[in-house]
């Protein structure tokens, strides 16, 4: 049974590797326009600057939201689910709850008077987007904890921090990094609004595509963008997997 | 030694323990029986400091326990409860060095520590070592969890309900098991329960509860023969007796042949011929109470105790009841 396992975990590896091998040879200059071209929906030439950039910026916007995201929504689910804070649990889960219903792009037209446009904006929108997974993730996932790990937990003498790091974080982490993920895929999404406010990335080519009512690129962005989503995807499952 | 003066526990406006006095010997299980809510957990979770008294005090070998970190009292007393509360994501070997591990034992001292440990448990260190609690049934996980709470050699265990999640047939294997480990380690030992079975049968000694008081505290026998009040004898039921008998084989109730009471009752005296022993024969590891039911069947007074298949004893209706009053 163990084999079985162990070699179905590897085909699953494998799999994994699929989407990102697919991005990188839709990167090499010429394949995309060379697979979009003949469908007719418009020109697409050479990118300035080039999709590998584009790509990278994305990934980097992306990558960066998700650190901060993480830095800000653990903590603060570890303090909303300590004893006794089960208002406080509430106050987090509703005011988080706020920065997905309100539109990115409202999010984003409301930021640019504060902080200009470039980078600060989108990536405000990005963590306010995606706080919400991680936090309410992180908050089911150490709520789930069983009661009697942690009473046996506090019988043997562990204090509350070494409850926490021994016991808690890893029986939650499944769910929390479930959260993660789903909170970088949304991400890799909306990060393309933020091309209109010149952050770039590979919302421009979708942009561009628009204004010059060119369909292929808004194409070539859109396939960079869910290739993109799909690697990371993948990527990650193979930290969720249990060990 | 564990001491309890004047205990109380007060949540919200009840009380859930009230004034009570008690001393639980050194090496000796003692069994907090009672109906549910009756303050039998909150008595035992005010010895851990997992509650903290509304008053009075617990005296740990002398010392009062409020003058210790909550931490330190704890790690130094076994626990062990009815979920049993093995961490899933540790497998068996990790989950029975966490006390040593918190105490900053030596990791290879611990290694050797655990597999001692498995082995007293029942379990074989080879193995189960590496599997995770999700793999075990529920009486091995409990296993694991007496070996874990034995871990740091603690004086002091802690059970509440231990064996009250298993099925009939796992618990008391478990059960046997925990007996023949107890007369080994002599641990001073606290069990919560329920289950009067389990109580007569495990106890040393019996602390019943009602309400938040103490009923009577004694041994098995004070309980069964002497009870103090109406709750005590209705609490424990008129089958009281045979539930104790349940627990014990008739081997400790049997006159042998060859002892100082050797000779058969009545016939002495028949110049060295084997005087004819009662025709109808049980093993010695019988539980008492069906020997007794075995002379109701058969209309006898007396049975022939064997060990595998040769006489070694006699056993009648006075021996099973010398278990009650006449037993000092």
């Amino acid at each position: 049974m163990n084999a079985a396992r162990r070699t179905g975990g590897r085909l699953g590896n494998w799999a994994a590797l699929l989407w990102p091998a697919l991005l990188l040879i839709c990167l090499i200059p010429g394949v995309l326009p060379g697979l979009i071209n003949p469908l007719g929906l418009g020109n697409v030439g050479a990118f300035e600057p080039p999709l590998w950039r584009l790509t990278l910026t994305h990934l980097g916007l992306v990558l960066l939201s998700c650190v901060i995201v993480l830095g800000l929504g653990l903590p603060l689910a570890v303090a909303v689910t300590r004893a006794r804070r089960d208002a406080l649990r509430q106050l987090a889960e509703t005011l988080v709850g706020l920065g997905q219903t309100v539109p990115t792009l409202a999010v984003l037209a409301l930021a640019v008077p504060v902080l200009g446009f470039g980078w600060a904006p989108t990536l405000l929108g990005l963590i306010a987007y995606g706080l919400v997974p991680v936090v309410s993730n992180a908050v089911v996932g150490l709520r789930g904890v069983s009661p009697g790990a942690l009473d046996a937990a506090r019988g043997m003498g562990m204090s509350a921090r070494q409850r926490l790091w021994r016991v808690e974080l890893p029986l939650a982490r499944p769910v929390i990094l479930a959260g993660v993920r789903t909170s970088t895929v949304y991400n890799v999404g909306t990060a393309t609004v933020g091309a209109a406010l010149g952050a770039g990335g590979l919302g421009e080519p979708i942009i561009n595509g628009l204004s010059q009512q060119n369909t292929a690129l808004v194409l070539t962005g859109a396939v960079l963008a869910a290739l993109l989503a799909l690697s990371l995807d993948a990527l990650m499952s193979l930290f969720a997997a249990p060990h | 030694m564990i001491e309890l003066h004047h205990l109380e526990k007060r949540f919200g406006g009840s009380l859930a323990v009230q004034d009570l006095n008690l001393i639980f010997p050194d090496g000796e299980l003692t069994a907090l029986l009672g109906p549910s809510g009756c303050g039998k957990t909150t008595t035992l979770r005010m010895i851990n400091r997992l509650t903290e008294p509304s008053g009075g005090r617990v005296l740990l070998g002398g010392q009062d326990t409020r003058t210790l970190k909550p931490e330190a009292l704890r790690r130094g007393i076994g626990y062990v409860i009815q979920q049993v509360g093995l961490f899933p994501h540790l497998n068996v070997a990790q989950n029975v060095a966490t006390v040593p591990d918190l105490l900053g034992r030596d990791r290879r001292a611990t290694a050797a520590r655990v597999d001692e440990l498995l082995d007293l448990v029942g379990l074989d260190p080879d193995t189960f070592r590496h599997k995770r609690p999700g793999e075990l049934s529920g009486g091995q996980a409990q296993r694991v969890g007496v070996a874990r709470a034995l871990a740091a050699d603690p004086p002091v265990l802690l059970m509440d309900e231990p064996f009250g999640a298993l099925d009939p047939l796992a618990r008391d294997r478990l059960q046997d098991a925990f007996r023949d480990i107890q007369r080994r380690l002599r641990k001073t030992v606290v069990m919560v329960t329920h289950d009067i079975d389990e109580a007569l049968r495990l106890g040393d000694r019996v602390a019943l509860m009602n309400a938040g008081r103490l009923e009577q505290f004694g041994t098995p026998d004070d309980l069964i023969y002497r009870p103090v009040s109406d709750f005590v004898r209705q609490f424990l039921g008129e089958d009281a007796a045979l539930r104790q008998l349940a627990g014990q084989p008739v081997g400790r109730f049997m006159v042998a042949l060859h002892g100082p009471d050797g000779l058969q009752p009545g016939r002495a005296g028949t110049g060295g011929a084997a005087s004819p022993l009662p025709a109808v024969a049980v093993e010695e590891t019988l539980n008492a109470r069906s020997a007794l039911s075995v002379l109701l069947r058969e209309g006898t007074d007396r049975l022939t105790v064997t060990r595998g298949g040769q006489p070694v004893g006699t056993v009648g209706w006075h021996d099973l009841r010398a278990s009650g009053p006449e037993r000092p």
